[in-house]
């Protein structure tokens, strides 16, 4: 049985503020859900082979084949990616651009419906918004209908590198200012954003659409 | 179809005020001097993302590398297995990465190049995930005393109708982020969409030329035909864009301190 609800999420992280907030979604749709991490699986860039124009398979054999089955079996996708130098990563990005596979003739992926998850370091630094809305882009050149636009914010690396108080290069004095300590209360939780209680009504309103389909 | 080749360079001063207008900006915080050794020979490095043979994007970089006269290579990143970053930063100490592929010997390939020219193809409005991926491996470089301080790049980028948005992305990424000091840019709106070879091209509803025409004229576009693929030498003005850069880049080669 394929998930009803599929988790995507390009967050190399391990157990990242993108993974939680992107399964917080699918925890609170209560549909049959399966969550992905990107940076577990082999899908690379697609190569404009076209291999795929007839059936709508791609030919690449690495491990987006498989996911293709799940995203094309599912009635609703969660994505979720973060933003390094202000644009959509590229665990995402790949990913995204292998759903062309699923477009020709066919267009696959018409009235699936999509959430939308990205995180970043926020506080004035760009990227975040600009990430989030890239990906609903792609999604919606896919014909999905995204329903929402889950922002959060995270984590500079620069908190647990090892330098990122004396680096010059530091992303913390942008951050937090001439205080640069690292120390616990600086690390961000999704849990105890307002993105949070949206992620929930994201959720529940992915699956009420969902049941209002079956139901029609 | 109502999407027109067209080309520019975008003079390098104009990135940080646009990208300043999108996204808030950001500038260097500190100033470092340049961690460059000398070298005998002038070198470029071209990086081409495109993985296509032959593409348009190719030889615009192959051409812009070669009018400088200077000694070049060229890296196809469809033909290697690079991965993306993995956020791990254990290459905060060493300033190299510690994933075992293909991306490990052009560390040192990027910091002996005079000037690196990135090039990308552009899907979805923003660089390809091949060029995305090279910039995000970049991450070696950028702490500390950063060896990519002031050295020399530009961005080329080829798309369908944005392209323009593809080469305003590379050239802040390598200058706000990697302190390169970008000389300028080329990008060319093809207006060539792979559904000109897929075969479906003039019936799929979910293509190109369905999503730009009309649908009056999508219905009346029954045939593709050569003239409709558009490469650069045909455009004077993108050959001049290509040969500005070209001679920018040169000079300012000239012009670094060995």
């Amino acid at each position: 049985m394929y998930p009803q609800i599929l988790g995507i999420s390009g967050s190399p992280i391990k157990n990242s503020n993108t993974d939680r907030l992107v399964q917080a979604v699918l925890a609170a749709s209560g549909l049959k859900s399966e969550f992905v991490k990107l940076s577990r699986i082999n899908v690379r860039p697609c190569i404009a082979c076209l291999g795929c124009k007839e059936d709508n398979i791609c030919k690449v054999q690495d491990d987006f084949p498989e996911l293709a089955e799940k995203v094309r079996h599912a009635g609703a996708l969660v994505v979720g990616g973060y933003c390094p130098y202000g644009s959509v990563d590229a665990f995402t990005k790949a990913f995204l651009e292998r759903l062309f596979s699923q477009r020709h003739q066919h267009g696959l992926n018409r009235g699936k419906l999509a959430a939308v998850v990205t995180t970043g370091i926020g506080r004035g630094a760009p990227g975040v918004a600009e990430a989030n809305a890239q990906i609903a882009h792609a999604l919606k050149m896919e014909g999905m209908e995204v329903l929402g636009q889950l922002q959060a914010v995270g984590n500079p690396e620069c908190l647990v590198c090892g330098f990122g108080e004396s680096c010059p290069m530091s992303a913390l004095p942008w951050v937090f200012g001439e205080d640069t300590a690292v120390t616990p209360e600086k690390f961000c939780r999704v849990e105890d954003q307002e993105v949070w209680v949206q992620a929930q009504e994201v959720g529940r309103e992915i699956a009420a659409r969902l049941k209002a389909q079956l139901a029609m | 179809m109502n999407v027109t080749p067209v080309t520019a360079t975008i003079p390098a001063n104009d990135y940080h005020e646009d990208m300043e207008g999108v996204g808030g900006g950001i500038a260097p915080i500190f100033k470092l001097t340049t961690g460059n050794s000398p070298k005998e020979a002038r070198m470029i490095l071209v990086i081409n993302g495109s993985p296509k043979p032959q593409s348009n994007l190719q030889r615009m970089l192959e051409k812009i590398a070669q009018d400088t006269g200077y000694d070049y290579e060229t890296i196809h990143l469809a033909k290697l297995k690079i991965m993306p970053c993995l956020g791990c930063v254990k290459c905060a100490e060493k300033q190299r990465c510690i994933q075992p592929d293909d991306m490990s010997p052009l560390y040192d390939k990027i910091e002996a190049a005079d000037a690196l020219i990135v090039g990308g193809v552009v899907y979805f409005g923003h660089p390809n995930a091949f060029t995305h991926t090279f910039l995000e491996r970049l991450f070696p470089l950028r702490h500390l005393n950063p060896s990519t301080m002031g050295k020399l790049a530009a961005a080329v980028c080829v798309g369908g109708d944005e392209a323009e948005a593809g080469v305003r992305e590379i050239s802040y990424h390598l200058s706000s982020y990697f302190t390169y000091n970008v000389v300028g840019s080329v990008f060319f709106n093809s207006a060539t969409p792979p559904c000109f070879i897929c075969g479906y091209g003039t019936t799929c509803r979910y293509g190109g030329p369905a999503r730009w025409m009309t649908p009056e004229d999508f219905a009346n576009f029954n045939e593709i035909t050569p003239e409709m693929f558009q490469n650069f030498e045909d455009h004077p003005e993108v050959v001049a864009a290509c040969e500005r850069l070209s001679l920018g880049l040169k000079e300012a080669i000239a012009s670094r301190p060995r």
